[in-house]
């Protein structure tokens, strides 16, 4: 079967051809290359600590013009490489899993240029996510995709694994804020697609690019939309029994016909997770869940919406609503809930987190086959997620100290990811496939849409040099 | 040739949309009435097989967009590839075959209280499949966005006659690489897509319009950007020179219309702030503004009108895009070209059009051909793009639907050689002669 979707992953790398860091250090200098095992440790993972790998080099370009230069040698040198970013990625995507090179993008870190008439700005890979979104804070713009580790991570990562965030629901994800990039393809060639204006002609290659997760070649500048702050802002927490009201107050709110910025949910095990940490909500021992509604827009008509979001949760038996009165008690709450991967560190060893989404009408018996499977493989799972987007993130404990535990959390997180897919989801909604989930893609795809989809990947990179393994089946 | 005649029942020519005047109706000797994903299929793969040129056709009223095709053997209709496949209410999705007309998709969605929001500026008759083929938007794109925004999974036939899928019915999804927004405005030149799960969205519970009568293009611009759509959050905010306004029946004169669309509060608030702003009933009026108010139903037949009658009734359609701060200095080129043309703009989005209808005369198409150039090159030197939506005959061997090819052609080239080898679907129509 794998005979037919072959991806470059099968191209052995049994080390760097002589001269190629001498060369790579040409272009960079010296003390921008590194290589020796030792300064390497800290590219071995990603966010995702259950994958690992090695390069045989780092190397750290200072402006595109050397990340050009840069991939053209590889590619001249056929030497396999791949890009980072901030390497908070959570699917093995930024991992040198059979050695090569490593191009870091950390120091392209411009915020090129920032247009607030048009609501665009120009900006480098490096940037991060909240670096952005502070730089044009003054015009009363941020960049709307927010995940949870925006703090850290970069826009470039951001481009690549087309990344969302709580307020997706409402705002859409990256790709809808991606107008236009600056890409060196795989190739060697530096190359702009779409741009700053609306309806440019020709095939969206920034929308294909945009996913792409490093398979295609470096994004060295992108395009964004910036999105105005809106005038008001509501945020609701809903505390309820179980996970089965809070999912049931979910469709309800949707089917009344309001639209919320974010809508997340996290169970039992999660929230005693996070109450551990520093942002504590002081969670009732008897809640099952806790939901948190969040609407914006125009202060007109905002607090009736956010009394028909309590209703709908006081008809799905809440155990207690209230509504942010201060800027402060609504960043703890939000503190709070994007805290929670790390807060399972409060509760095991090592946890391991999962992506899938459902239609999320499906959200308790789901809920209910992932409470099953963490039964048959004996983990505990604690789940969060950005309910209103019908994306799960079951955060699977374990100890990676004991044999076979991390083979085990790893067999439970494929089950729920097949569990999602066949209530109609998706084995991931934002943290790609990397080299976790690329078996899984073939619970979507069939062989022959993967071989498609290889062939159009080659279109960029006819050599299968740029982050070799990922994405899709080996 | 034998299994397609078979099947095919011939079209009479009375039963096809007719193409406005103006879009250059293809008349391929032969056609298709596809009444299945099956038949899509076998049809493309035959097609393929004997190197014809397929034309693939949704609703019919797009064909004026980019060029005229080099060839077209074949023309394979999906009018019959007809309704709603799933739905699910709570989750905000539908899933539809590609020839189902967007009237009947928000026909079926009216009763559950939603809609698909994405209306495209073009003649009556645009289905599902031509709205993402041609990645058409209209005015609510200011709020809604557009198809590549609004699509979350198709289905597809190659050219070679394999079905696949991209994407799915959960709007959160980013499983392998995204060929469903490579498809989502390639003009049929890659794929023919026979179904797409859209996002749809909640009726507003209000929706009203307003009209406002400004002096000149700069102040309306003014008003529009700086000041409604800076503060407010309208769903729609186009121009409307004066001759756009007196078609769509309104007085001669430049006009705002802005659509607010959703609860009663938000709605009450916003129109009294912009009677404020625009300086009507108890503002500060600087030029005169006149406000007008639409409700309801009568606001939704302004917008269906303004999508709809405007491109049906000219010969020459073209379409402008910029950023925002770019938008004016397009506009005001046109408006002052001193050519006799209907303008409409969207100070919130960046795309203008302008509707037309001139005269088949050298004297006229040299004017026009020569202004279109000019404009062309004003909006390609600010990173924008001027494209030929519909135009006359004498004018398409005059000024190209195009424009200057994107730096990325050659993997556009590359792209287009993957999915179509042989050049089967509608060649030479789009960007760079693909
Ligand atoms: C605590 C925590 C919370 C998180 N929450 C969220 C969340 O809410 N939503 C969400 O979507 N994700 C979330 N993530 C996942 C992760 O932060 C995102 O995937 C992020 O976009 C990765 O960015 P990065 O810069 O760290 O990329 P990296 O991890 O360095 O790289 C990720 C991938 O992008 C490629 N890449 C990096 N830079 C470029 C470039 N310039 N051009 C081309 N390819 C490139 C790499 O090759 C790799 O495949 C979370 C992660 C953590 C650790």
């Amino acid at each position: 079967m794998a005979a037919g979707v072959s991806t470059p992953a099968s191209r052995p790398v049994p080390g760097l051809p002589p001269g190629v860091v001498a060369g790579l250090a040409a272009i960079v200098g010296a003390d921008s290359v590194l290589a020796g095992s030792r300064r390497l440790l800290a590219y071995e993972c990603d966010g995702n600590t259950v994958f690992a790998g090695q390069p045989e080099a780092v190397v750290l370009p200072h402006d595109r013009e050397e990340a050009e230069r840069v991939i053209r040698f590889l590619d001249e040198h056929d030497v396999p490489w791949l890009p980072r970013g901030s390497g908070t990625g959570l699917s093995g995507g930024a991992v040198a899993e059979r050695g090569g090179v490593i191009v870091d993008l950390v120091r392209l870190r411009r915020v090129v240029r920032v247009d607030p008439e048009s609501q665009r700005a120009w900006v480098e890979p490096g940037v991060t996510n909240l670096a952005l979104t502070e730089a044009v804070a003054p015009c009363g713009l941020f960049y709307a995709p927010d995940p949870s580790s925006q703090v850290a991570c970069s826009i470039g990562g951001n481009v690549a694994e087309n990344s969302g965030g709580s307020h997706c629901l409402k705002y859409g994800v990256t790709t809808n804020h991606v107008l236009g990039l600056e890409v060196v393809t795989a190739r060697g060639e530096r190359l702009r697609l779409g741009g700053a204006a609306p309806d440019l002609p020709g095939y969206d290659l920034t929308g294909f690019f945009v996913g792409s997760e490093g398979t295609l070649g470096v994004a060295t500048e992108a395009v964004v939309r910036l999105v105005r702050r809106p005038q008001a802002v509501r945020t609701v927490l809903a505390l309820f029994p179980s996970p089965d009201e809070a999912s049931q107050t979910v469709s309800d709110v949707i089917a009344a016909g309001i639209l919320p910025a974010a809508m997340e949910m996290m169970d039992r095990l999660a929230m005693e997770g996070v109450e551990l940490g520093p942002y504590r909500v002081g969670y009732p021992p008897e809640s099952g869940a806790v939901l948190l509604v969040e609407v914006d827009g125009l202060e007109a008509g905002l607090d009736e919406q956010a009394e028909r979001i309590a209703a709908v949760c006081r008809r799905n038996g809440v155990q207690d609503v209230r509504v942010a009165r201060t800027a402060e008690e609504r960043n703890l709450w939000w503190q709070n809930r994007k805290t929670a991967f790390g807060a399972m560190g409060n509760l095991s060893p090592s946890y391991y987190v999962q992506d899938g989404v459902i239609p999320r009408s499906r959200l308790p018996r789901v809920l209910r086959r992932v409470e099953a499977i963490g039964r048959e493989f004996g983990l505990r799972i604690a789940n969060v997620f950005h309910a209103g987007d019908g994306n799960l993130h079951p955060l699977i404990l374990f100890d990676d100290r004991l044999p076979g535990q991390r083979e085990r959390a790893v067999r439970a997180g494929s089950e729920i990811l097949r569990a999602c897919v066949e209530e109609g989801g998706s084995i991931t909604g934002e943290h790609g496939v990397g080299i976790e989930k690329r078996e899984e893609m073939r619970l979507m795809y069939s062989d022959e849409e993967l071989r498609f989809q290889a062939e159009l990947r080659r279109v960029w990179d006819p050599k299968g040099l740029a982050n070799p393994g990922k994405v899709l089946p080996v | 040739m034998e299994r397609l005649s078979l099947d095919q029942q011939p079209e009479r020519p009375g039963e096809r949309p007719r193409a406005a005047a103006g879009a250059v109706a293809p008349s391929p000797p032969r056609r298709i009435l596809a009444s299945s994903e099956e038949e899509v299929a076998r049809a493309l793969a035959e097609a393929s097989a004997q190197g014809l040129a397929v034309l693939p056709q949704g609703g019919g009223s797009q064909w004026g967009l980019g060029e005229p095709p080099r060839a077209g053997d074949l023309l394979l209709s999906l009018a019959g590839l007809r309704g709603v496949v799933e739905y699910a209410p709570e989750e905000l999705v539908v899933r539809v075959r590609a020839g189902t007309p967007l009237d009947e998709l928000n026909d079926f969605l009216a009763p559950h209280g939603q809609w698909f929001p994405v209306e495209p500026v073009a003649a009556p008759g645009a289905t599902v499949g031509g709205l993402l083929a041609t990645g058409a938007s209209g005015a609510r794109r200011l709020a809604f966005g557009t198809p590549r925004d609004v699509t979350t999974g198709v289905r597809f036939v190659l050219p070679d006659g394999r079905v696949m899928h991209n994407g799915s019915r959960v709007v959160k999804n980013v499983a392998g690489y995204d060929v469903m927004r490579l498809l989502i405005g390639s003009l049929g030149t890659l794929a023919v897509l026979t179904e797409a799960w859209l996002r749809v969205r909640p009726l507003p519970a209000r929706r009203e319009t307003l009209l406002v009568g400004v002096r000149d293009p700069a102040e309306a611009l003014d008003l529009g950007r700086r000041r409604i759509a800076s503060e407010l959050l309208p769903t729609a905010l186009e121009l409307l020179d004066p001759r756009a306004a007196a078609r769509l029946g309104l007085p001669a004169r430049t006009t705002l219309a802005v659509a607010l669309e959703g609860d009663a509060p938000e709605v009450a608030y916003q129109r009294e702030r912009i009677a404020l702003l625009a300086g009507g009933p108890g503002g500060a009026a600087p030029g005169g503004f006149a406000l007008e108010r639409l409700e309801d139903g009568a606001s939704d037949a302004f917008w269906r009108a303004f999508h709809r009658r405007l491109p049906a009734g000219a010969t020459l359609v073209v379409r402008a895009s910029a950023t925002l701060a770019d938008l004016p200095a397009l506009l005001l080129a046109a408006a002052e070209s001193g050519l006799e043309a209907a303008l409409v703009a969207g100070p919130g989005h960046g795309v203008l059009r302008l509707f037309a209808a001139p005269a088949e005369e050298e004297e006229a198409l040299a004017r026009w051909s020569g202004f279109l150039r000019r404009w062309r090159e004003a909006a390609e030197a600010l990173g924008g793009a001027v494209v030929v939506e519909k135009a006359p005959d004498g004018l398409r061997g005059r000024f190209p639907a195009w424009g200057t090819p994107p730096p990325a052609i050659e993997l556009m080239r590359a792209v287009k050689a993957r999915f179509d080898p042989r050049g089967v679907l509608n060649p030479g129509r789009f960007v760079g002669g693909i």
